[in-house]
Protein backbone atom coordinates (compact mmCIF):
# COMPACT_ATOMS: atom_id res chain seq x y z
CA UNK A 1 0.00 0.00 0.00
CA UNK A 2 1.01 3.61 -0.39
CA UNK A 3 0.43 6.68 1.71
CA UNK A 4 1.37 10.30 2.30
CA UNK A 5 3.41 10.92 5.41
CA UNK A 6 4.48 14.32 6.70
CA UNK A 7 7.82 13.86 8.42
CA UNK A 8 9.61 16.81 10.01
CA UNK A 9 7.47 19.22 8.06
CA UNK A 10 8.07 17.62 4.63
CA UNK A 11 5.55 15.51 2.71
CA UNK A 12 6.69 12.07 1.58
CA UNK A 13 4.97 9.25 -0.26
CA UNK A 14 5.99 5.89 1.12
CA UNK A 15 5.21 2.41 -0.14
CA UNK A 16 4.91 -0.19 2.58
CA UNK A 17 3.23 -3.42 3.58
CA UNK A 18 0.06 -3.22 5.61
CA UNK A 19 1.73 -5.08 8.47
CA UNK A 20 4.81 -2.83 8.63
CA UNK A 21 5.45 -0.72 11.69
CA UNK A 22 6.06 3.02 11.51
CA UNK A 23 9.55 2.34 12.88
CA UNK A 24 10.49 0.10 9.97
CA UNK A 25 8.95 2.37 7.34
CA UNK A 26 10.75 5.44 8.69
CA UNK A 27 14.11 3.72 8.95
CA UNK A 28 13.76 2.16 5.51
CA UNK A 29 13.24 5.66 4.10
CA UNK A 30 16.34 7.11 5.69
CA UNK A 31 15.09 8.28 9.08
CA UNK A 32 17.64 6.25 10.97
CA UNK A 33 17.60 8.77 13.82
CA UNK A 34 14.61 6.70 14.93
CA UNK A 35 16.41 3.89 16.72
CA UNK A 36 15.31 0.28 16.87
CA UNK A 37 15.69 -1.08 20.39
CA UNK A 38 13.38 -3.68 21.84
CA UNK A 39 10.54 -3.79 19.30
CA UNK A 40 8.07 -4.26 22.14
CA UNK A 41 7.40 -0.80 23.47
CA UNK A 42 9.64 -1.07 26.53
CA UNK A 43 12.82 0.91 25.80
CA UNK A 44 11.52 4.07 24.10
CA UNK A 45 14.48 4.33 21.68
CA UNK A 46 12.07 4.38 18.74
CA UNK A 47 9.88 7.17 20.11
CA UNK A 48 8.54 9.78 17.70
CA UNK A 49 5.86 12.42 17.97
CA UNK A 50 2.73 11.52 16.04
CA UNK A 51 0.40 14.50 15.80
CA UNK A 52 2.29 15.98 18.76
CA UNK A 53 1.83 12.86 20.90
CA UNK A 54 4.76 10.73 21.99
CA UNK A 55 4.43 7.15 20.70
CA UNK A 56 6.65 4.09 20.36
CA UNK A 57 6.94 3.73 16.60
CA UNK A 58 7.65 0.00 16.97
CA UNK A 59 4.10 -0.47 18.20
CA UNK A 60 2.38 1.71 15.61
CA UNK A 61 1.28 0.31 12.28
CA UNK A 62 2.47 2.65 9.55
CA UNK A 63 -0.98 2.50 7.97
CA UNK A 64 -2.47 4.33 10.95
CA UNK A 65 -0.03 7.22 10.52
CA UNK A 66 -0.99 8.21 6.99
CA UNK A 67 -1.67 11.92 6.82
CA UNK A 68 -0.39 12.57 10.34
CA UNK A 69 2.47 14.84 11.41
CA UNK A 70 5.52 12.87 12.42
CA UNK A 71 8.40 14.48 14.27
CA UNK A 72 11.73 12.70 14.68
CA UNK A 73 14.69 14.07 16.58
CA UNK A 74 16.38 15.36 13.42
CA UNK A 75 13.33 17.54 12.88
CA UNK A 76 14.00 19.36 16.13
CA UNK A 77 17.46 20.64 15.42
CA UNK A 78 20.70 19.98 13.59
CA UNK A 79 24.33 19.65 14.59
CA UNK A 80 24.92 23.28 13.62
CA UNK A 81 21.62 24.58 14.99
CA UNK A 82 20.59 22.32 17.84
CA UNK A 83 17.33 22.70 19.68
CA UNK A 84 17.76 23.96 23.28
CA UNK A 85 16.78 20.51 24.49
CA UNK A 86 19.50 18.88 22.41
CA UNK A 87 22.02 21.46 23.61
CA UNK A 88 20.99 20.92 27.23
CA UNK A 89 21.58 17.18 26.90
CA UNK A 90 25.09 17.85 25.58
CA UNK A 91 25.88 20.53 28.15
CA UNK A 92 24.72 18.39 31.07
CA UNK A 93 26.65 15.30 29.98
CA UNK A 94 23.41 13.39 29.52
CA UNK A 95 24.65 11.48 26.48
CA UNK A 96 26.98 8.48 26.65
CA UNK A 97 26.41 5.92 23.92
CA UNK A 98 23.56 8.06 22.59
CA UNK A 99 21.27 5.20 21.65
CA UNK A 100 18.43 6.24 23.94
CA UNK A 101 18.98 9.95 23.35
CA UNK A 102 16.61 10.60 20.42
CA UNK A 103 13.74 9.04 22.39
CA UNK A 104 14.70 10.92 25.54
CA UNK A 105 14.83 14.23 23.70
CA UNK A 106 11.46 13.71 22.04
CA UNK A 107 9.91 12.69 25.35
CA UNK A 108 11.36 15.88 26.84
CA UNK A 109 10.02 17.93 23.95
CA UNK A 110 6.56 16.42 24.43
CA UNK A 111 6.70 17.17 28.16
CA UNK A 112 7.89 20.76 27.87
CA UNK A 113 5.40 21.53 25.09
CA UNK A 114 2.62 20.63 27.50
CA UNK A 115 4.19 21.60 30.81
CA UNK A 116 6.95 24.24 30.56
CA UNK A 117 7.69 24.09 34.28
CA UNK A 118 7.62 20.42 35.25
CA UNK A 119 8.21 19.08 38.73
CA UNK A 120 10.60 16.19 39.34
CA UNK A 121 7.62 13.87 39.45
CA UNK A 122 6.34 15.24 36.13
CA UNK A 123 9.73 14.58 34.53
CA UNK A 124 9.93 11.02 35.84
CA UNK A 125 6.39 10.38 34.63
CA UNK A 126 7.00 11.86 31.17
CA UNK A 127 10.17 9.83 30.61
CA UNK A 128 8.83 6.66 32.21
CA UNK A 129 8.97 4.78 28.90
CA UNK A 130 12.54 5.74 27.99
CA UNK A 131 15.28 3.47 29.28
CA UNK A 132 18.99 4.26 29.47
CA UNK A 133 21.59 1.63 30.26
CA UNK A 134 24.51 4.08 30.45
CA UNK A 135 23.85 7.20 32.46
CA UNK A 136 21.83 6.23 35.49
CA UNK A 137 19.34 8.97 34.54
CA UNK A 138 20.64 11.69 36.91
CA UNK A 139 22.16 13.81 34.17
CA UNK A 140 19.24 13.20 31.88
CA UNK A 141 16.90 14.67 34.48
CA UNK A 142 19.31 17.59 34.96
CA UNK A 143 19.24 18.14 31.21
CA UNK A 144 15.44 18.22 31.16
CA UNK A 145 15.43 20.83 33.93
CA UNK A 146 18.13 22.84 32.18
CA UNK A 147 16.16 22.73 28.93
CA UNK A 148 13.03 23.89 30.77
CA UNK A 149 14.91 26.83 32.26
CA UNK A 150 16.42 27.83 28.92
CA UNK A 151 13.15 27.56 27.05
CA UNK A 152 11.47 29.58 29.74
CA UNK A 153 14.10 32.27 29.28
CA UNK A 154 13.82 31.90 25.47
CA UNK A 155 17.52 31.04 25.14
CA UNK B 1 -0.92 -29.89 0.62
CA UNK B 2 -0.94 -29.92 4.41
CA UNK B 3 -1.51 -26.52 6.02
CA UNK B 4 1.35 -27.34 8.35
CA UNK B 5 3.93 -27.72 5.59
CA UNK B 6 6.58 -24.98 5.56
CA UNK B 7 5.90 -23.88 1.98
CA UNK B 8 2.20 -23.36 2.67
CA UNK B 9 2.95 -21.30 5.77
CA UNK B 10 5.34 -19.20 3.72
CA UNK B 11 2.57 -18.50 1.21
CA UNK B 12 0.34 -17.30 4.02
CA UNK B 13 3.11 -15.06 5.35
CA UNK B 14 3.78 -13.46 2.00
CA UNK B 15 0.17 -12.65 1.22
CA UNK B 16 -0.41 -8.94 1.77
CA UNK B 17 -2.35 -8.30 4.93
CA UNK B 18 -5.55 -6.37 4.34
CA UNK B 19 -5.94 -2.97 5.93
CA UNK B 20 -9.64 -2.18 6.19
CA UNK B 21 -10.85 1.23 7.25
CA UNK B 22 -14.65 1.23 7.52
CA UNK B 23 -16.33 4.63 7.46
CA UNK B 24 -19.44 3.68 9.40
CA UNK B 25 -20.24 1.44 12.33
CA UNK B 26 -22.50 -0.78 10.23
CA UNK B 27 -19.71 -1.25 7.70
CA UNK B 28 -17.32 -2.21 10.52
CA UNK B 29 -19.83 -4.69 11.91
CA UNK B 30 -20.02 -6.46 8.57
CA UNK B 31 -16.27 -7.00 8.65
CA UNK B 32 -16.32 -8.09 12.29
CA UNK B 33 -18.43 -11.10 11.30
CA UNK B 34 -15.33 -12.46 9.50
CA UNK B 35 -13.32 -14.26 12.18
CA UNK B 36 -10.15 -14.13 10.11
CA UNK B 37 -10.06 -10.35 10.54
CA UNK B 38 -8.90 -8.66 13.74
CA UNK B 39 -10.01 -5.35 15.18
CA UNK B 40 -7.33 -2.65 15.46
CA UNK B 41 -7.78 -0.15 18.30
CA UNK B 42 -4.40 1.28 19.27
CA UNK B 43 -2.56 -1.73 17.90
CA UNK B 44 -0.06 -2.03 20.72
CA UNK B 45 -1.15 -5.45 21.95
CA UNK B 46 -1.49 -6.76 18.39
CA UNK B 47 2.09 -5.92 17.53
CA UNK B 48 3.50 -7.23 20.81
CA UNK B 49 1.75 -10.54 20.28
CA UNK B 50 2.14 -10.86 16.53
CA UNK B 51 1.21 -14.44 15.77
CA UNK B 52 2.49 -14.58 12.21
CA UNK B 53 -0.14 -14.07 9.56
CA UNK B 54 -3.29 -12.13 10.19
CA UNK B 55 -5.49 -11.90 7.11
CA UNK B 56 -6.52 -8.34 7.82
CA UNK B 57 -7.06 -5.60 10.38
CA UNK B 58 -10.19 -3.52 10.82
CA UNK B 59 -9.05 0.01 11.63
CA UNK B 60 -11.73 1.77 13.70
CA UNK B 61 -10.11 5.22 13.61
CA UNK B 62 -12.73 6.71 11.25
CA UNK B 63 -15.69 5.86 13.48
CA UNK B 64 -15.45 8.79 15.94
CA UNK B 65 -15.28 6.47 18.92
CA UNK B 66 -12.60 8.47 20.75
CA UNK B 67 -15.02 10.55 22.80
CA UNK B 68 -15.16 11.17 26.54
CA UNK B 69 -18.50 12.72 27.50
CA UNK B 70 -19.15 13.81 31.03
CA UNK B 71 -22.56 14.57 32.51
CA UNK B 72 -23.83 14.83 36.08
CA UNK B 73 -24.81 11.17 36.12
CA UNK B 74 -22.53 9.38 33.65
CA UNK B 75 -19.11 9.28 32.11
CA UNK B 76 -19.35 7.87 28.58
CA UNK B 77 -16.07 6.79 27.03
CA UNK B 78 -15.77 5.66 23.42
CA UNK B 79 -13.89 2.45 22.73
CA UNK B 80 -11.15 4.26 20.82
CA UNK B 81 -10.40 6.79 23.58
CA UNK B 82 -6.82 6.34 24.70
CA UNK B 83 -5.74 6.17 28.31
CA UNK B 84 -4.15 9.60 27.91
CA UNK B 85 -7.40 11.03 26.47
CA UNK B 86 -9.39 9.66 29.39
CA UNK B 87 -7.03 10.89 32.07
CA UNK B 88 -6.88 14.34 30.50
CA UNK B 89 -10.68 14.58 30.30
CA UNK B 90 -11.39 13.28 33.80
CA UNK B 91 -8.59 15.06 35.61
CA UNK B 92 -10.36 18.39 35.49
CA UNK B 93 -13.92 17.24 36.21
CA UNK B 94 -13.36 14.20 38.45
CA UNK B 95 -9.77 14.19 39.70
CA UNK B 96 -10.68 11.69 42.42
CA UNK B 97 -12.16 9.19 39.99
CA UNK B 98 -10.26 5.95 40.34
CA UNK B 99 -9.74 5.72 36.57
CA UNK B 100 -7.52 8.82 36.67
CA UNK B 101 -5.13 7.14 39.09
CA UNK B 102 -5.28 3.69 37.50
CA UNK B 103 -4.86 4.69 33.88
CA UNK B 104 -2.19 7.32 34.51
CA UNK B 105 -0.07 4.59 36.11
CA UNK B 106 -0.48 2.08 33.29
CA UNK B 107 2.41 1.18 31.00
CA UNK B 108 4.31 4.32 29.90
CA UNK B 109 3.61 7.82 28.57
CA UNK B 110 4.09 6.74 24.96
CA UNK B 111 1.92 3.65 25.36
CA UNK B 112 -0.83 5.56 27.16
CA UNK B 113 -1.10 7.71 24.02
CA UNK B 114 -2.05 4.59 22.03
CA UNK B 115 -3.74 2.10 24.38
CA UNK B 116 -7.50 2.30 23.92
CA UNK B 117 -10.05 1.42 26.56
CA UNK B 118 -11.96 -0.79 24.13
CA UNK B 119 -8.85 -2.71 23.19
CA UNK B 120 -7.88 -3.10 26.82
CA UNK B 121 -11.25 -4.50 27.84
CA UNK B 122 -11.32 -6.87 24.86
CA UNK B 123 -7.76 -8.17 25.12
CA UNK B 124 -6.66 -7.39 28.71
CA UNK B 125 -3.02 -6.71 27.84
CA UNK B 126 -0.56 -7.17 30.73
CA UNK B 127 -0.09 -3.44 31.30
CA UNK B 128 -3.82 -2.76 31.56
CA UNK B 129 -5.03 -1.33 34.87
CA UNK B 130 -8.57 -0.82 33.64
CA UNK B 131 -10.33 -4.03 34.68
CA UNK B 132 -10.42 -3.53 38.45
CA UNK B 133 -11.60 0.11 38.32
CA UNK B 134 -14.14 -0.72 35.61
CA UNK B 135 -15.74 -3.46 37.72
CA UNK B 136 -15.51 -1.50 40.97
CA UNK B 137 -17.25 1.52 39.43
CA UNK B 138 -20.11 -0.68 38.07
CA UNK B 139 -19.13 0.25 34.53
CA UNK B 140 -21.25 -1.01 31.65
CA UNK B 141 -19.98 -2.01 28.24
CA UNK B 142 -22.04 -1.14 25.19
CA UNK B 143 -21.66 -3.80 22.50
CA UNK B 144 -22.75 -3.46 18.89
CA UNK B 145 -23.18 -6.31 16.45
CA UNK B 146 -24.27 -9.88 17.03
CA UNK B 147 -24.55 -9.45 20.81
CA UNK B 148 -25.79 -5.89 20.79
CA UNK B 149 -26.61 -4.68 24.30
CA UNK B 150 -25.38 -3.33 27.59
CA UNK B 151 -23.36 -5.62 29.81
CA UNK B 152 -21.54 -5.21 33.11
CA UNK B 153 -17.79 -5.33 32.49
CA UNK B 154 -17.50 -8.43 34.67
CA UNK B 155 -19.98 -10.31 32.47
CA UNK B 156 -17.98 -9.52 29.32
CA UNK B 157 -14.81 -10.79 30.99
CA UNK B 158 -16.45 -14.00 32.23
CA UNK B 159 -18.00 -14.70 28.82
CA UNK B 160 -15.67 -13.73 26.03
CA UNK B 161 -18.06 -15.24 23.50
CA UNK B 162 -20.07 -12.04 23.88
CA UNK B 163 -17.36 -10.33 21.82
CA UNK B 164 -17.72 -12.77 18.93
CA UNK B 165 -19.16 -10.93 15.95
CA UNK B 166 -19.44 -7.81 18.09
CA UNK B 167 -17.61 -4.58 18.77
CA UNK B 168 -17.15 -2.68 21.98
CA UNK B 169 -18.72 0.70 21.20
CA UNK B 170 -18.27 2.45 24.53
CA UNK B 171 -18.15 2.09 28.28
CA UNK B 172 -20.45 3.94 30.62
CA UNK B 173 -19.54 4.68 34.21
CA UNK B 174 -21.99 6.07 36.76
CA UNK B 175 -20.79 9.18 38.56
CA UNK B 176 -20.66 8.24 42.20
CA UNK B 177 -18.16 6.88 44.70
CA UNK B 178 -16.78 9.82 46.53
CA UNK B 179 -13.71 7.93 47.79
CA UNK B 180 -11.53 5.50 45.92
CA UNK B 181 -8.20 3.75 46.36
CA UNK B 182 -6.18 2.01 43.67
CA UNK B 183 -3.06 -0.08 44.14
CA UNK B 184 -0.94 -1.79 41.50
CA UNK B 185 1.64 -4.32 42.67
CA UNK B 186 4.75 -4.09 40.51
CA UNK B 187 8.41 -4.93 41.00
CA UNK B 188 9.67 -1.71 39.41
CA UNK B 189 8.01 1.37 37.95
CA UNK B 190 7.73 0.08 34.39
CA UNK B 191 6.56 -3.45 35.03
CA UNK B 192 3.41 -5.42 34.51
CA UNK B 193 1.23 -5.60 37.63
CA UNK B 194 1.08 -8.90 39.46
CA UNK B 195 -2.23 -7.79 40.88
CA UNK B 196 -4.27 -4.64 41.33
CA UNK B 197 -6.65 -3.67 44.12
CA UNK B 198 -9.49 -1.20 43.66
CA UNK B 199 -11.76 0.03 46.43
CA UNK B 200 -14.59 2.45 45.71
CA UNK B 201 -17.24 3.68 48.10
CA UNK B 202 -19.68 6.44 48.73
CA UNK B 203 -19.07 8.34 51.92
CA UNK B 204 -21.99 10.35 53.29
CA UNK B 205 -23.12 11.18 56.80
CA UNK B 206 -19.97 9.54 58.11
CA UNK B 207 -20.86 6.12 56.69
CA UNK B 208 -19.45 4.01 53.86
CA UNK B 209 -22.04 2.76 51.36
CA UNK B 210 -21.99 1.12 47.92
CA UNK B 211 -18.62 -0.39 48.77
CA UNK B 212 -16.83 -2.23 45.96
CA UNK B 213 -13.58 -4.13 46.43
CA UNK B 214 -12.04 -5.75 43.34
CA UNK B 215 -8.74 -7.56 42.96
CA UNK B 216 -7.35 -8.52 39.54
CA UNK B 217 -4.47 -10.84 38.66
CA UNK B 218 -5.85 -13.71 40.72
CA UNK B 219 -6.21 -17.27 39.41
CA UNK B 220 -9.75 -16.54 38.17
CA UNK B 221 -8.58 -13.32 36.51
CA UNK B 222 -10.48 -11.09 38.93
CA UNK B 223 -12.54 -11.33 42.08
CA UNK B 224 -14.98 -9.04 43.78
CA UNK B 225 -14.31 -9.38 47.49
CA UNK B 226 -17.87 -9.27 48.79
CA UNK B 227 -16.83 -10.56 52.21
CA UNK B 228 -14.57 -7.52 52.57
CA UNK B 229 -17.26 -5.20 51.22
CA UNK B 230 -19.76 -6.42 53.83
CA UNK B 231 -17.34 -5.60 56.65
CA UNK B 232 -17.03 -1.98 55.49
CA UNK B 233 -20.59 -1.35 54.26
CA UNK B 234 -22.58 0.83 56.64
CA UNK B 235 -19.59 1.48 58.91
CA UNK B 236 -18.05 4.74 59.94
CA UNK B 237 -14.29 5.16 59.48
CA UNK B 238 -13.77 4.60 63.20
CA UNK B 239 -15.60 1.27 63.02
CA UNK B 240 -13.51 -0.22 60.22
CA UNK B 241 -10.89 -2.66 61.53
CA UNK B 242 -8.63 -3.01 58.51
CA UNK B 243 -6.86 -6.11 59.82
CA UNK B 244 -10.07 -7.96 60.58
CA UNK B 245 -11.58 -6.85 57.27
CA UNK B 246 -8.72 -8.38 55.29
CA UNK B 247 -8.37 -11.67 57.14
CA UNK B 248 -8.88 -14.96 55.24
CA UNK B 249 -9.26 -13.70 51.69
CA UNK B 250 -11.15 -16.12 49.39
CA UNK B 251 -8.66 -15.83 46.52
CA UNK B 252 -5.71 -17.70 45.09
CA UNK B 253 -2.87 -16.90 42.73
CA UNK B 254 -0.80 -18.78 40.21
CA UNK B 255 2.98 -18.52 40.19
CA UNK B 256 4.21 -15.22 38.73
CA UNK B 257 7.61 -13.52 38.25
CA UNK B 258 6.98 -11.62 41.48
CA UNK B 259 6.67 -14.81 43.50
CA UNK B 260 4.90 -17.98 44.50
CA UNK B 261 1.12 -18.22 44.95
CA UNK B 262 1.59 -18.27 48.73
CA UNK B 263 3.77 -15.17 48.68
CA UNK B 264 1.36 -13.31 46.41
CA UNK B 265 -1.55 -14.16 48.69
CA UNK B 266 0.37 -12.86 51.70
CA UNK B 267 1.33 -9.71 49.78
CA UNK B 268 -2.22 -9.14 48.57
CA UNK B 269 -3.53 -9.39 52.12
CA UNK B 270 -1.03 -6.81 53.33
CA UNK B 271 -1.69 -4.45 50.43
CA UNK B 272 -5.45 -4.80 50.81
CA UNK B 273 -5.15 -3.90 54.47
CA UNK B 274 -3.15 -0.81 53.51
CA UNK B 275 -5.75 0.10 50.88
CA UNK B 276 -8.52 -0.13 53.49
CA UNK B 277 -6.50 2.06 55.84
CA UNK B 278 -6.03 4.57 53.05
CA UNK B 279 -9.78 4.52 52.34
CA UNK B 280 -10.46 5.28 55.98
CA UNK B 281 -7.90 8.07 55.94
CA UNK B 282 -9.40 9.62 52.79
CA UNK B 283 -12.88 9.49 54.28
CA UNK B 284 -11.69 11.05 57.53
CA UNK B 285 -10.12 13.91 55.59
CA UNK B 286 -13.36 14.42 53.67
CA UNK B 287 -15.24 14.61 56.92
CA UNK B 288 -12.86 17.39 57.94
Amino acid sequence: MEGQFRVNGVNHTFSFSADETLLDVLRRHGFTDVHCGCREGSCGACAVLLDKKLVNSCLVFAATSIGQEILTVSGLGTRDAPHPIQQAFVDCGAVQCGFCTPGMILATYALLSDNPNPSDEDILRALDGNQCRCTGYVKIIEAVKQAARRLDRHE
Amino acid sequence: MSTRSPSHREELRMAEMLWIRPRTLSEALEYVKDESLHVHGGGTHLLRNWKGSIRGLIDLSELDLDFVRISKEWIDIGAMATYADIVRALRNSFPENVLVDALSRSASTALRNRITIGGSLALLPPWSNVLGPAIATDAIVSLEGMNRGLYPVADVQRNKLLLKGSLIHSIRIPVRHSVAVFHTEKRVAFDYPSFTITICADFERDLFTNVRVVITGVADLFARLESVERKIEGCSPAEVNSRAVCASLPISFTKKPLGSPQYLLELASVQLERCVMKLVSLASRKRG
